[in-house]
C-alpha cells in the first residue's frame, strides 16, 4: 500500500467471486443499475450494482471475449471467441440467435451504436481483421447478413462508434488509431498514439468529448477525438490495459477531472513476480494536471476492464485473477 | 414674481391689471426687483418670537372625554381636586382643554399654565395618579418630560458593554503606543506609529491615527480630564455623578460607576477594583466608595470621620501592587484592609481584626513587587531618636527590618519601579549643621542591606533605575545645606553613581558628573542608559522648558603601551615597540540641548523609547491666553517627531502597558524563543503562500490550456442534444436525478 493511498480516504471495496476465470470485461447498462462481466469460463454474469448482488448467468459454448447491452436491458450479447456471437434476452437468459464464426477469423469484440440500431462485431485472424455491422432490429428477427463489412489489414483490438455513429474509431496492435468512415470504411485520420506498442483499449467520456487509449507501453494517452492529437499522457509505470473517466467530471461544483486506469503485469508474466510487483493497482489522476491522486490496490492479476457506474459513485473491475471488484468512494470523495 | 407670491400668498394685482393692462410690465419689474431685496418678515431679527419655553406647563392626559356642555364641569372638578390637595393658584382661565372640529369631543386631555417651573411639577406630582372615577386615571407630566418620553424608545434598550475578552488589544501591539489628548470637551486617542521601511517608501500611513475623537468613529466626551487605568486596560472618564469605564479595541463602555458627585478616583494596579471619592456629603452615600470592575458591586464605601478629617485628598488609601489589600494612615496605626471583603486585615497572633500600630508615622509606601508596605517614624518631640525605616510584611504583619537614620531629621522614601530597592532622601543634622545622605535598600536581598551615599550639597532630586542598578543624583554647588528642601530649579550637576551588591553587601561606585545646568527634574529611560535633566515646573517662567539628553555609553580607546625595551642584543626594533590595548571607558555625554519653550511636564512613554515635554497651564491662568498649550514627541535621541499646538489642549497622558510579571532572565529567554520560532514560522508561510499561489496560478493556466482543446467537444455534445434524440428516442440522461444528499448518505 503506498503512501498517498493511506493519506487519501479508503475506498470500500467488494470482491465478487463468481467467475472461475480471467474475467474480460465489464459493462454497465444504460440506466446504471445493473453490471455485466463476461469471462473465459464461458459464463455472462448479471449483477446488481447497489447491492452487488448477482443476478443471473448467461451460459454459452467458449471463453467470452467481450459483450454488448442494450438499451432497456432487453438483449445480451456476447462475442465468444471461438464459438461466435450469442445473443440473450437478458430476462430469460435464453439464446435468441447465434452467429457463427466465419472463415475462421475470431468474434474479438462487440459494441451497440449509439441508439442500438446497428450491432459491430469485430472479428480477427492474425494480422487481418473485419468487422461486421448488422442492423441489430432485422439481426434478431433472423436476418444475418451484414449490414457492412470493413476489412483491414492489420490486427485490431477494438473498433468503437464515435459521436452520434458518425465515425468508427479503431485501435491497432501496432500502437495506431484510426479514424474511419463507419459507411465506406474510409481512413480519416491515422495516428501513431503508442508506437509499436498494443493499444488494449480505448474509451470516451460519457459525452464523446475526450478520448483516451491504454497501451503496453505503460502509459494512457488522452487524444483529440477530432484529431487523435496527444493531448496528456499518464503514466502507470505498468502496461494500461483500461481506463475510465468519472462521469461527473463536467459538474462545475465538484470539479472532477478524473480518469481510473488500470493494468498491470501481462498475464503471462504474473507467475514469475511478486503480485505487489506487477502493479496490479488502479490508479485514480486527475485528467488536466496529471497527478495521481490515489491508487485502489486489491486485484491480484492484471485489471483487463473497468467502468465507472453512471452515477459516479461506484466503479467495477474485472481481472485475470477472476474475481470482480465492485469499489465503492466514499463520501468525501463524491462531495469535495 | 413666484417667489414673492410664495412669500406673501396675499399679494395680487389681478385686479389693477385688468383696470389697467399697461401697468403689468411694470409691476412685474418692480415684483423682480423687489424679490432680491426682499426677506421673509419672520426671519428678521426684529421679527416677534414665539415663546418655546413651556417649562411651566403641565399635560394631563386620560380624562374622560367632555363635549362643550360638560367642559366647564371638568374645568371645576380639576380645580377642585388641587384645591383639595391643597394648592389654590390655579383656576378656569389657566386650564385649556381643546376640542375636536368635527366632533366637538375633547381629546381627553387638558393643558395647565402655572405660574413656574416649581408650582408645575407640583401640581404634576399632585395630579399624576389621581383616579377620576373607576374609568379614568389621570396621567401627568410637565412638558420637558413629556418631550423626553416620546423620544425615548418604545423597547426597553439595556446599556451595552464592552465584551471583556479584548480589553488587552491595545498591548498587542508591541511597536506603537497610544496616548491621550483632551481639547475642552473632545477626548482623542492617537497613535504614535513607529514608521517601518514600507512606510517610509509608500508615505501614505498616517502615523498619528485617531482611534476616539472626531475624525474617527469613536465619539468620548468629557468636561474632565480623563486618565489611564494603572496598567492601560481602561480609559477613565468622568461624567456628572458618574465614572465611566472604556475599554476594548473600540473603546466600548465597560462599566459605568455612579456616584453623585464623584471627583476623583483610583484604580488598583491589578485593575480589579476602583475607588471614587467625591468631597460632598450625600444621603446614603460615602465620600470613599470601593468597587468591584468586573461586576460593577459596591464594596464598601468610607465617610468623612474622626480618623479621615474633612478635606482628606482622595488618594489616602494605597492599594497594594496587586490589589489585594488597601492601606490608610490613621495617627499611630495603619489600616489595612482585604479586598474585596473590605474588613481590617486580622492579627492572627491575637485572632482579632485591629489595625497596625506604629507610633508617630509619618508615611508609608506598598512596594510595587510585593505585599509589603515600608514606613518611617519619628517622634517630633524626641530629637535623640532618630528616624526609622521599617519594612513589614502583609498579611503575616511580620517586621522584615527596621533601620536607624542615624541623626537623621527628614526623609524621603521613593520605591524604584520595579520594587528591588528602596531609594531613601536622608537630612541630617549635626552640631546644628545639615547633611544630605542618599540611602538603598536592596529589598530582596536577605537581611535587607542598605548603602549610603553622602553629598556635601543640596540634594533637588534622585532618579534610580532598575535595568542598570544606577542612581542620579541632581545636586546644586552650594556648600551650605538648607534645613529644607530645595524646590526651585537650581544651577545643579547630576551625579551618577552605580548601586551593585556584591556577597550580600550593597556597594556604590562613582561613574561621572554632568555639566551644571539649571535644572530641578531627573527622569531616566527605560534602558538605564539614558537620562534626562530638566527644569520643568519651574517659578522662574524664563527658564523653562529646557532639557539636556545624557547618554552614559561605553567608549573603547586604543591606549599606547610601550613595552618594555629589553636590552636584546639585536634588539633595535624591539625595544620601545609600542602596543595598543582596548580600554573602555563610562562616559557621560550631552547628546542633545532642546528648547521647548515654556515646556513643564515631560512624560516617558511606556516602553522608554520615545517622551513627551507638554505645556498645558491651567485653563482660568494668565499665561494660557499668552501661549498656545502644546505637547511635542520626541525619541530617545531628542529629535523632534511630532509636535500639536491647539488653543483648546487641556491635556496629554501616555497610554500605560501591562505591567511584566516575569523577570528579565525568563524574559530574555521567552524572546530569545519567540524570535527563533517566528522566524521559521514566518518563513515557512511565506514559502508556502509563494509555492501556493504559484501553483494555483500553473493549474489554471493548466486548466485554461487543456479547455481551450475540449469545451469546444463538450458544447457540441451540449448543442446537439436534437440529433442524440434522433438516433436513440427515450435517451433520458441528461435528466439525470439529482442524488439527495440524505439518500446517498443512506446508501453509505
Amino acid at each position: 500500500m503506498s503512501k498517498s493511498h493511506k493519506k487519501n480516504p479508503t475506498v470500500k471495496s467488494f470482491s465478487l467471486n463468481g467467475h472461475s476465470r480471467p474475467v474480460r470485461m465489464v459493462r454497465y447498462n444504460r440506466d446504471g443499475d445493473m453490471f455485466f462481466t463476461c469471462s473465459d469460463d464461458t459464463l455472462i454474469m448479471a449483477w446488481d450494482n447497489e447491492t452487488a448482488e448477482k443476478v443471473g448467468t448467461y451460459e454459452a459454448q467458449g471463453a467470452c471475449r467481450s459483450l454488448a447491452v442494450s438499451k432497456n436491458t432487453e438483449y445480451i450479447v456476447g462475442s465468444y471467441r471461438l464459438e461466435g456471437v450469442n445473443i440473450f434476452e437478458a430476462m430469460t437468459g435464453e439464446i435468441v440467435l447465434h452467429l457463427d464464426i466465419t472463415d475462421s477469423y475470431k468474434a474479438e469484440y462487440v459494441e451497440f451504436s449509439y441508439g442500438d440500431q446497428e450491432l459491430l462485431i469485430l472479428n480477427a485472424k492474425g494480422d487481418k481483421s473485419r468487422i461486421d455491422i448488422y442492423d441489430f432490429s432485422k439481426l434478431i428477427t433472423g436476418e444475418t447478413k451484414p449490414l457492412r463489412t470493413i476489412s483491414f489489414d492489420e490486427e485490431i483490438t477494438q473498433a468503437s462508434y464515435g459521436y452520434l455513429n458518425e465515425k468508427l474509431y479503431l485501435s491497432t496492435t501496432g500502437g495506431k488509431m484510426y479514424i474511419v468512415d463507419p459507411e465506406s470504411g474510409e481512413i480519416q485520420v491515422e495516428a501513431k498514439v503508442h508506437p509499436g506498442h498494443t493499444i488494449f483499449s480505448f474509451s470516451f467520456s460519457k459525452d464523446f468529448s475526450m478520448l483516451a487509449s491504454c497501451g503496453k507501453d505503460n502509459k494512457c494517452k488522452l487524444l483529440n477525438p477530432e484529431t487523435l492529437e496527444i493531448v496528456k499522457i499518464y503514466d502507470k509505470e505498468s502496461p494500461c490495459r483500461c481506463c475510465t473517466f468519472n462521469p461527473m467530471f463536467d459538474n462545475e461544483e465538484t470539479d472532477k477531472f478524473h480518469i481510473l486506469i488500470g493494468g498491470g503485469q501481462d498475464a503471462k508474466d504474473v507467475t514469475t513476480t511478486k503480485a505487489k510487483e506487477g502493479s496490479f493497482e488502479s490508479r485514480l489522476y486527475h485528467i488536466i494536471h496529471e497527478d495521481e491522486i490515489t491508487q485502489i490496490t486489491g486485484h491480484f492479476g492484471p485489471v483487463h476492464s473497468m467502468k465507472w457506474s453512471p452515477d459516479g459513485r461506484t466503479f467495477v473491475s474485472t481481472s485475470e485473477d477472476g474475481t470482480v471488484r465492485v469499489q465503492r468512494f466514499p463520501l468525501e470523495y463524491l462531495e469535495s | 414674481m413666484e417667489a414673492l407670491k410664495e412669500l406673501l400668498p396675499e399679494l395680487n394685482f389681478d385686479e389693477e391689471i385688468k383696470e389697467n393692462p399697461e401697468l403689468e410690465k411694470y409691476i412685474k419689474k418692480e415684483c423682480n426687483e423687489a424679490e432680491l431685496t426682499f426677506t421673509d418678515p419672520m426671519k428678521l431679527e426684529e421679527a416677534p418670537k414665539l415663546n418655546s419655553d413651556f417649562r411651566n406647563y403641565v399635560l394631563l392626559c386620560g380624562l374622560p372625554i367632555v363635549d362643550e356642555g360638560k367642559k366647564e364641569k371638568l374645568l371645576k372638578v380639576i380645580i377642585n381636586v388641587l384645591k383639595k390637595k391643597g394648592f389654590e393658584a390655579i383656576d378656569e382661565e389657566n386650564i385649556t382643554i381643546l376640542l375636536k372640529e368635527d366632533t366637538g369631543k375633547s381629546y381627553g386631555t387638558a393643558f395647565i399654565k402655572c405660574d413656574d417651573e416649581t408650582d408645575a411639577k407640583l401640581v404634576q406630582a399632585l395630579l399624576h395618579g389621581f383616579a377620576l372615577g373607576k374609568a379614568n386615571k389621570i396621567q401627568a407630566s410637565t412638558f420637558d418630560e413629556f418631550d423626553r418620553l416620546l423620544s425615548v424608545n418604545d423597547e426597553y434598550v439595556p446599556p451595552r458593554f464592552a465584551d471583556l475578552t479584548d480589553l488587552y488589544s491595545y498591548a498587542m501591539d508591541p511597536q506603537n503606543d497610544q496616548f491621550l489628548i483632551r481639547e475642552e470637551n473632545e477626548i482623542k486617542v492617537k497613535m504614535n506609529r513607529i514608521p517601518n521601511r514600507t512606510d517610509k517608501e509608500t508615505n501614505t500611513v498616517n502615523f498619528h491615527e485617531e482611534l476616539v475623537g472626531p475624525n474617527a468613529d469613536i465619539q468620548i466626551i468629557s468636561k474632565k480630564n480623563a486618565f489611564w487605568s494603572p496598567q492601560g486596560r481602561y480609559l477613565v472618564i468622568f461624567k456628572e455623578n458618574m465614572v465611566q469605564l472604556y475599554g476594548g479595541s473600540v473603546f466600548e463602555l465597560v462599566r459605568e460607576i455612579v456616584h453623585a458627585g464623584v471627583s476623583n478616583c483610583t484604580i488598583s494596579p491589578c485593575e480589579r477594583y476602583i475607588m471614587t471619592f467625591t468631597k460632598e456629603k450625600n444621603a446614603g452615600q460615602g465620600n470613599y466608595m470601593f468597587w468591584r470592575i468586573d461586576t460593577g458591586e459596591m464594596l464598601r464605601s468610607f465617610s468623612f470621620d474622626d480618623y479621615t478629617p474633612k478635606n482628606s485628598p482622595h488618594d489616602i488609601f494605597k492599594f497594594s501592587f496587586d490589589g489585594n489589600y488597601v492601606a490608610k494612615m490613621i495617627t499611630d496605626h495603619i489600616a489595612v484592609y482585604e479586598l474585596p471583603d473590605m474588613q481590617l486585615l486580622e492579627d492572627m497572633n491575637i485572632g482579632k481584626r485591629v489595625s497596625i500600630r506604629i507610633e508617630h508615622i509619618n508615611d508609608f509606601k506598598w512596594s510595587p513587587a510585593k505585599n509589603m508596605i515600608c514606613y518611617w517614624f519619628r517622634n517630633p518631640e524626641d530629637e535623640s531618636n532618630p528616624p526609622k525605616v521599617g519594612f513589614i510584611h502583609i498579611p503575616t504583619r511580620e517586621v522584615w527590618s527596621e533601620r536607624e537614620i542615624i541623626n537623621g531629621v527628614d526623609l524621603i522614601t521613593k520605591w524604584s519601579t520595579d520594587g528591588s530597592k528602596l531609594i531613601t532622601i536622608n537630612k541630617l543634622k549635626r552640631k546644628k549643621q545639615f547633611f544630605n545622605t542618599v540611602s538603598v535598600f536592596d529589598v530582596n536581598s536577605k537581611g535587607i542591606p542598605a548603602e549610603m551615599i553622602s553629598i556635601n550639597t543640596n540634594i533637588l532630586n534622585v532618579s534610580w533605575t532598575s535595568a542598570t542598578d544606577r542612581i542620579a543624583i541632581l545636586a546644586n554647588r552650594e556648600k551650605k545645606i538648607q534645613e529644607k528642601w530645595a524646590d526651585k530649579s537650581q544651577i545643579a550637576s547630576t551625579i551618577v553613581f552605580e548601586v551593585k551588591q556584591r556577597d550580600g553587601v550593597l556597594k556604590s561606585e562613582r561613574l561621572g558628573t554632568t555639566k551644571e545646568h539649571i535644572t530641578n527634574d531627573i527622569e531616566w529611560a527605560e534602558n538605564g542608559n539614558i537620562f534626562i535633566a530638566s527644569d520643568i515646573k519651574n517659578a522662574n517662567p524664563s527658564y523653562q522648558g529646557k532639557f539636556y539628553v545624557y547618554y552614559i555609553r561605553n567608549v573603547v580607546t586604543k591606549e599606547e603601551v610601550k613595552a618594555k625595551g629589553g636590552k636584546g642584543k639585536k634588539g633595535k626594533g624591539k625595544a620601545g615597540k609600542t602596543k595598543f590595548v582596548d580600554k573602555t571607558e563610562l562616559v557621560i555625554d550631552l547628546v542633545d540641548e532642546i528648547e521647548d519653550l515654556k515646556a513643564d511636564t515631560i512624560n516617558w512613554d511606556p516602553t522608554g523609547r520615545f517622551f513627551s515635554t507638554s505645556y498645558i497651564p491651567a485653563i482660568k491662568s494668565m499665561i494660557r491666553a499668552q501661549t498656545t498649550p502644546k505637547f511635542t514627541i520626541y525619541n530617545a535621541k531628542g529629535d523632534e517627531i511630532y509636535s500639536y499646538s491647539v488653543p483648546k489642549l487641556q491635556q496629554f497622558a501616555w497610554r500605560p502597558r501591562p505591567i511584566r510579571n516575569w523577570s528579565e532572565k525568563v524574559e530574555k529567554e521567552f524572546q530569545k524563543e519567540y524570535n527563533s520560532k517566528l522566524k521559521k514560522v514566518l518563513k515557512a508561510e511565506s514559502d508556502e503562500k509563494g509555492v501556493i499561489e504559484m501553483i494555483k496560478v500553473t493549474k489554471e493556466k493548466t486548466k485554461e490550456k487543456f479547455m481551450e482543446v475540449f469545451a469546444p467537444f463538450m458544447q457540441r455534445y451540449k448543442d446537439t442534444k436534437k440529433e442524440r434524440l434522433a438516433l436513440c428516442p427515450d435517451d433520458d440522461s441528461d435528466e439525470e436525478e439529482e442524488f439527495e444528499r440524505s439518500v446517498i448518505a443512506d446508501y453509505y
